[in-house]
């Protein structure tokens, strides 16, 4: 028999106890009862691959238990504080195993579980306990203060301990065959989850399928409403700070959302597309200066370990320097989405996104198959893109390089949208090569910008009085540093072009564009 | 994985008290924790209430025919496991003079559980032979409970002098005064006199108390029956002032697979 806690939901607690109590020779444990505090981050990174953080009070400092997926050896670690950023969390196992699933992400509270438990030990004739019997009840809350609490469904765990196998197989057994319990799989943050009816929510599923067949402004608009919703739901994140996720979510959904209107053309009311177009670019630029600052500040862990370690402190000055612009950014953002304007864009997005359009639209493509309209619009994007690349020549510009990114980028997403028109297969295929093409001219693109932004802003904190010799020194030997990173990032490129333009690949966009369109209209 | 040893030419001192309350005050933190019988006469299995017995006999497991994991048993105490001790174990010496390399015996056998147990507690049978050499050489640090007479400073000066011509290099000694009773004038002397130790002493005096007798009664660790009680207050401070010589890491790998913490069983 497998040697693992077994979990059975018993309903009502006390006759599977009493039943146990009758049967084997028990005696009764500790009495306990426990809050728990279940940590995550906004996109339930750790729930998205079966992990748990669980905070428990200990007198003034907090116990961190992290579980990896179940069955792996989980490990804890005491804290001063309540998680928050990976950065802050004490060094060790645990920190080092959240760092690479939460990356820049805040951890926040999610449910908060008061559990009471009772324990049984089932004993052998020396009164050693050979299995552990565990009844846990319990209540569940929204962490925020003075919420409902909601009450957990009761379940029995059957936990061995080791060596005792015998005796763990005559209490399942028994558990099993005679009180017909079945085990269940839910550990306490999913039935504390289910007893406040939330529900972790995967952002990146969370877009419904669009139908070939349907009407190219009924899919349009649907996308568009996805987007706007997108927008909508990470919109409290950046004004309250949370991590410096939800603004480059919120860009991702607007830039999208302009690419969307921009590229598919003749679906909806023209004046009302190119309004909102350019409104998403004054968003795109209000809140452009506190993300290029985001990047630099998470950046500065790499600046500092690319220089050798005797100069990286001399880099503090620059991080205090981006801080200071960033509150100063963030106050002339957030004054931006308190605007009269952003409202009227949200207004102008949910009218677009309406998801029931006038009948006797004159539009031409409005009313036709979307896989048609979309594989039109794909294959014309696709085509700029090889355009754009047979001009490069031999040794390209970086202006070149970056028309180059921003064609591969709408075409990308428009890929993206209308992913579910085709076979999963097929389009997986095409896009694999365009996005190594589209990561590398990313790369080249965001090495250069880091260092001309650099640059101006080492001329900046002279001018505030803000940087050492030594300080400029450090700046400058980074700038060296990120462009020979540039140059790297540079000599992969020939391959990433091959890569997307192999007969192969050309091929495969024709089938699946130019003559799947068609066919599966 | 830290490996402690609790170690005394002499017997009857305390080392398998020191051995089973400690280890529960480990486990009880949420560490990983194993406690190997050594001692024939098996008391540190017998207070856990498990059989003094070892399939196979302990010589094909100084031997390394027989898989250690297979032979541990979990205890009462959740994160708390024991190597239960065998009878057999009084011929260990004869049992290691068979293999390559005696003195490195023991460190290779422990050597497949290092990623199962952050602490392990090797409780010996009070010698100075073969045996204690493998003990000395497995282990990161040696917990001497000396009782406050001239005798034990004897004693623990041979240890100095033995540990300083055949000792592994980096062994932590680290002594500590027990069964002391400060109405007892030489207790009082010995353990104030600082000068001219062997080695330098622990804080924490483990006072002479009825409590620890009372643990073969109980057959539990002593902190579960008597909380508060001057021992388990001085075993407590013992395991703190202990954990801060050897320590496994910033964070402990934790028994925490049920979501809960070592369970402190009240018998």
């Amino acid at each position: 028999m497998d040697t693992y806690t077994r979990t059975y939901f018993v309903d009502p607690p006390a006759s599977a106890w009493q039943a146990m109590q009758a049967r084997f020779s028990c005696r009764s444990g500790r009495r306990e009862r426990v809050r728990q505090t279940y940590y995550d981050t906004f996109d339930w990174r750790l729930y998205r691959v079966g992990a748990t953080l669980c905070v428990v009070p200990e007198g003034r400092r907090y116990r961190l238990l992290w579980q990896p997926v179940d069955g792996r050896q989980g490990s804890f670690v005491i804290s001063e504080a309540v998680p928050g950023f990976v950065w802050d969390l004490p060094l060790g196992l645990v920190r080092d195993a959240l760092a690479p699933i939460v990356e820049m992400r805040r951890l926040q509270p999610v449910v908060q579980v008061d559990l009471r438990r009772a324990a049984l030990r089932v004993l052998d004739h020396q009164e050693k306990t050979i299995v552990r019997l565990v009844q846990e009840t319990g209540t569940a809350a929204r962490p925020t203060a003075d919420t409902p609490r909601h009450a957990m469904a009761p379940v029995l765990l059957v936990i061995p301990i080791k060596g005792y196998d015998a005796a763990l197989a005559e209490v399942v057994t028994f558990a099993e065959s005679e009180l017909g319990l079945r085990p269940v799989p839910a550990g306490v943050l999913e039935r504390g989850l289910a007893a406040i009816g939330q529900r972790p929510d995967d952002p990146a599923g969370a877009e419904s399928p669009v139908v070939p067949h349907g009407r190219a402004d009924q899919a349009v608009r649907q996308i568009l409403a996805a987007l706007l919703e997108t927008l909508r739901r990470n919109e409290p994140g950046v004004r309250q700070d949370i991590d410096t996720e939800f603004l480059h979510d919120l860009r991702v959904a607007a830039r999208r959302g302009r690419a969307l209107l921009g590229q598919v053309k003749q679906v909806l009311p023209a004046t009302a597309a190119a309004t909102l177009r350019q409104e998403l670019s004054w968003l795109g630029q209000v809140t452009g200066p506190t993300r290029d600052l985001d990047v630099h500040l998470l950046k500065m862990p790499d600046y500092a370990a690319s220089l050798p370690a005797h100069l990286a402190a001399d880099l503090a000055p620059l991080g205090e320097f981006l801080r200071a612009h960033r509150r100063q950014e963030r106050a002339t953002l957030i004054a931006a989405l308190d605007s009269p304007r952003y409202h009227a864009l949200l207004v102008a997005w949910q009218a677009l996104a309406d998801p029931s359009p006038p009948a006797d639209t004159a539009l031409a493509n409005a009313g036709r198959p979307i896989v048609v309209v979309a594989s039109e619009h794909v294959w014309r994007a696709y085509r700029r893109v090889r355009r754009r690349e047979r001009d490069l020549g031999a040794t390209p510009k970086a202006t070149a390089l970056h028309r180059l990114r921003i064609d591969c980028k709408k075409l990308r997403y428009l890929m993206q949208f209308f992913h579910d028109l085709y076979p999963r297969e097929e389009i997986t295929a095409v896009i694999q090569p365009l996005k190594r093409l589209q990561d590398n001219l990313g790369e080249i693109n965001d090495l250069q910008v880091q260092r001309a932004r650099l640059q101006e802003m080492a001329g900046q904190m002279v001018a505030e009085q803000r940087a050492s010799a030594a300080t400029l020194m450090a700046m400058g030997r980074l700038v060296d540093h990120l462009e020979l990173r540039q140059m790297a990032a540079r000599r992969r490129l020939s391959k990433c072009l091959d890569g997307f333009t192999t007969a192969g690949n050309r091929a495969r966009f024709r089938r699946l564009l130019k003559d799947g369109g068609r066919a599966i209209a | 994985m830290k490996i402690l040893a609790t170690y005394n030419i002499k017997g009857g001192v305390g080392k398998t008290a020191t051995a089973v309350n400690l280890a529960y005050l480990a486990a009880l933190e949420g560490a990983r924790t194993l406690v190997w019988d050594l001692d024939p006469q098996g008391a540190a299995t017998f207070y856990f209430r498990i059989k003094a017995k070892v399939k196979g006999g302990g010589g094909r497991l100084i031997r390394g025919k027989r898989d250690l994991d297979s032979l541990i048993r979990g205890t009462d105490f959740a994160g708390l496991d024991l190597l239960p001790a065998d009878f057999s174990y009084r011929h260990m010496d004869l049992a290691l003079d068979r293999t390559k390399r005696p003195e490195k015996r023991l460190a290779r056998l422990l050597r497949p559980l290092a990623h199962d147990y952050d602490f392990i507690f090797l409780d010996s049978a009070p010698s100075i032979s073969l045996a204690s050499e493998s003990i000395f050489a497995a282990s990161d640090a040696l917990l001497v409970p000396t009782i406050p007479t001239p005798l034990a400073m004897r004693t623990l000066a041979q240890l100095r002098r033995h540990l300083e011509k055949e000792g592994p290099a980096g062994i932590q000694v680290l002594p500590f005064f027990c069964m002391t009773d400060r109405r007892k004038a030489l207790h009082r002397q010995i353990c104030d006199a600082v000068d001219g130790r062997p080695f330098p002493f622990l804080a924490t005096e483990v006072p002479y108390s009825s409590l620890v007798e009372q643990m073969g009664i109980r057959r539990a660790p002593l902190p579960t029956f008597a909380r508060r009680s001057a021992p388990a207050d001085a075993y407590r401070a013992l395991w703190r002032e202990v954990r801060q010589h050897v320590d496994p890491g910033p964070d402990i790998v934790g028994g925490v697979g049920s979501g809960g913490y070592p369970e402190e069983v009240t018998p």
